[in-house]
């Protein structure tokens, strides 16, 4: 391996035996042995082959169930790959994963007490914890509640002490599995600081996120895992361009319901979505922008009563908002074999900085059933310069 | 040993102590409490029943009582070191041997504690504790946790395979409370010869005796036996080592 090698994978696979009911006691495991067809074989990852300089920031992209989770938990040693000759996998560095904030907190313990006890687990000594604790509870900012037991904190301040104990770890490479979805907005832009500080410093991250804006800001460059193999390694934006083509169901329309996050009877299809402001297609939007999305749908039977649905979700997965032409009075009748394009527009100063991801669904209103369900498929990102807060921006005024 | 293994045990040594008796009243009184009721209600029962020849049965009967609690502890956290642990293992890639570990210095903790105890009784009771009985008493120790951490290297990885291990271990257990001397002696003609010789083939029988000797209330020490079984237990630990050491990261699997 080169010296400035920080993770090196190779050939990597992994598959998982998946026993249709799990062989937990031993009476299901010797009724197995005589019955091998019940075990399924689950292709969790297929000959990945990569690798990370020192002092990179690495992007980790795919869907959810791709498989990149298994990849990070192979990276940091907690699953074993499928053994192969070819195959070889080193960490040249100490490697800290945050696959989870918090690992082995204690609801029962105070902050002082899982201090110690999630900073060892992440291998620092006690000596120490000695010497930084002072630090770590000041970041959290949780001076005045430290003595007290962890369950009467809010999910807020677990996170900011977990996150604090965490980039107390004195790694070189660190993996970082999803960790910016947590925590609200003032402790993000903190989170981002100590990211650009570790970058400063050299060391290695490992980072996986849906935010493609984060992907884009932080890393060197990334890599997208597809339907368990490596689909594109490169530059940030050409990996994040390529995640959205995957997400666009333009590409996916024949075979639609290869997605998990996508279903319905089809029989109105949606054709294309196109999203963007007034002037082109884009994903990024700041408040002073109108978001238009463009649906072209096709219908294969008689819809007395049709409607389109637009729903927005937060990047913690809350429902913010949601709506359908018909809410709006806006009735529509689909014949067989109709083309149809429909617009929908949202002024974005009402949306606070955040990714959002957007569910676009068709729907026959007379019997309540989905026919093109596209849940969650498209991600966009609203830069918001107004200073309230809250989960939206209202139109407000003072006299 | 590396200082992060070290303090990494002593963390989670702590953390199960404090849980086990954060918010009750009593809190650490009832690593006594338990086997001390045990103690007590089996003393006004059997004292008549089986009316042991042996000299002092109160120190004979309370030893028993601590020596079998201390391998159902034993036994029971070993076993589910792993999986107590689960939430960390799919996490964090710490030495597993250290869930191990700490599992069963906890149960060491409890041991010692009721040691003193009997300790104290016997000063009082006149029995004859001597220096050289103390360090067997330390080798017969020594042999229960090695052999307890052997057995803990296959049955934590085979549990998690294998959930029924959990109830057979506990079955095992219960087996165990009666076919070792706790309340009655081999001495007494309280037992057929046939059943009393499957007793003595009972490698607790002989340790649990050899407890006794150590402190002074019953028997003699022989040193001999006990190496032997001190030797064969390193050496199974030596085999329980590489069988974990192979299987445990593919565990984490099916946990």
């Amino acid at each position: 391996m080169e010296t400035d090698t920080a993770v090196l994978v190779k050939n990597i696979s992994k598959n998982f035996k998946i026993h249709e009911d799990r062989k937990y006691t031993l009476r299901q495991f010797f009724t197995a042995l005589f019955n091998q067809g019940k075990i399924k074989n689950f292709k969790a990852l297929e000959d990945i082959s990569f690798e990370v300089k020192k002092g990179e920031f690495f992007g980790v992209v795919g869907r959810n169930g791709s498989g990149k989770s298994t990849l990070l938990k192979i990276i940091s040693g907690i699953y074993a790959p499928d053994k192969n000759k070819e195959s070889d996998i080193r960490v040249n560095g100490k490697l800290v994963p945050f696959l989870e904030l918090g690992v082995g907190f204690n609801m029962d313990l105070t902050g002082r007490e899982n201090i110690y006890l999630n900073g060892v687990i992440l291998g620092m000594t006690k000596k120490y914890i000695n010497k930084v604790f002072d630090e770590i509870v000041q970041f959290a900012e949780l001076e005045d509640f430290i003595e007290e037991p962890v369950k009467n904190y809010s999910s807020g301040m677990l996170v900011r002490l977990a996150f604090s104990i965490a980039i107390q770890s004195d790694a070189d490479i660190y993996v970082l599995d999803e960790i910016l979805a947590v925590g609200d907005i003032s402790f993000q832009r903190k989170c981002l600081k100590i990211f650009n500080e570790m970058k400063k410093q050299g060391k290695t991250v490992m980072y996986v996120s849906h935010s493609m804006e984060s992907i884009e800001q932080f890393c060197d460059r990334a890599v997208l895992i597809e339907d368990h193999k490596l689909a594109k390694i490169g530059k940030p934006d050409e990996i994040t361009a390529e995640y959205r083509k995957i997400l666009s169901p333009t590409d996916t329309s024949a075979g639609g319901a290869k997605s998990e996050n996508r279903w319905g009877s089809k029989e109105v299809q949606v054709k294309k979505v196109e999203i963007g402001n007034s002037n082109s297609e884009t994903y990024n939007f700041k408040d002073n922008d109108e978001i238009h999305i463009k649906v072209d749908i096709e219908s294969h039977i008689e819809v007395e009563q049709f409607a389109l649905g637009i729903a927005f979700y937060k990047s913690d997965g809350t429902l913010l908002f949601g709506t359908n032409s018909l809410n709006r009075e806006h009735k529509i009748k689909l014949s067989k074999g109709e083309n149809k394009t429909l617009n929908f527009q949202v002024e974005a100063k009402y949306l606070p900085s955040d990714d959002y991801d957007i569910t676009i669904a068709a729907y026959d209103m007379s019997n309540n059933t989905p026919l093109d369900y596209l849940h969650q498929m498209y991600t966009i990102t609203v830069t918001n310069n107004s200073k309230d807060i809250g989960e939206v921006v209202l139109p407000t005024k003072f006299d | 040993m590396k200082r992060n293994t070290f303090d990494l045990i002593i963390e989670f040594v702590k953390t199960s102590f404090k849980m086990r008796y954060q918010n009750s009243v009593l809190g650490f009184l009832w690593v006594l409490i338990k086997p001390y009721t045990m103690f007590l209600v089996m003393f006004v029962i059997f004292s008549h029943i089986v009316r042991s020849s042996v000299s002092n049965y109160s120190v004979y009967l309370l030893t028993g009582v601590i020596f079998i609690t201390f391998i159902n502890e034993l036994l029971l956290l070993g076993q589910s070191a792993l999986l107590d642990r689960a939430s960390i293992i799919l996490k964090v890639n710490f030495d597993r041997q250290i869930a191990i570990v700490s599992a069963l210095i906890g149960s060491i903790i409890n041991l010692v504690i009721n040691l003193v105890l009997i300790y104290i009784i016997a000063f009082f009771t006149h029995v004859p504790i001597t220096f050289v009985g103390f360090l067997m008493l330390i080798l017969v120790i020594s042999i229960l946790f090695i052999w307890g951490w052997a057995i803990a290297l296959f049955t934590s990885i085979l549990t998690v395979r294998f959930r029924d291990l959990k109830n057979i271990m506990e079955l095992l257990m219960f087996i165990l409370q009666y076919t070792t001397p706790i309340f009655y002696s081999l001495d007494d003609d309280f037992l057929p010869d046939k059943v009393a010789d499957l007793i003595r083939l009972n490698p607790l029988t002989f340790l649990m005796n050899q407890m006794r000797a150590s402190i002074g209330v019953y028997g003699s020490i022989n040193l001999f036996l006990l190496l032997i079984f001190f030797l064969a237990g390193i050496f199974t630990l030596f085999l329980g080592w590489q069988y974990f050491s192979v299987n445990v990261k593919k565990t984490a699997e099916y946990i």
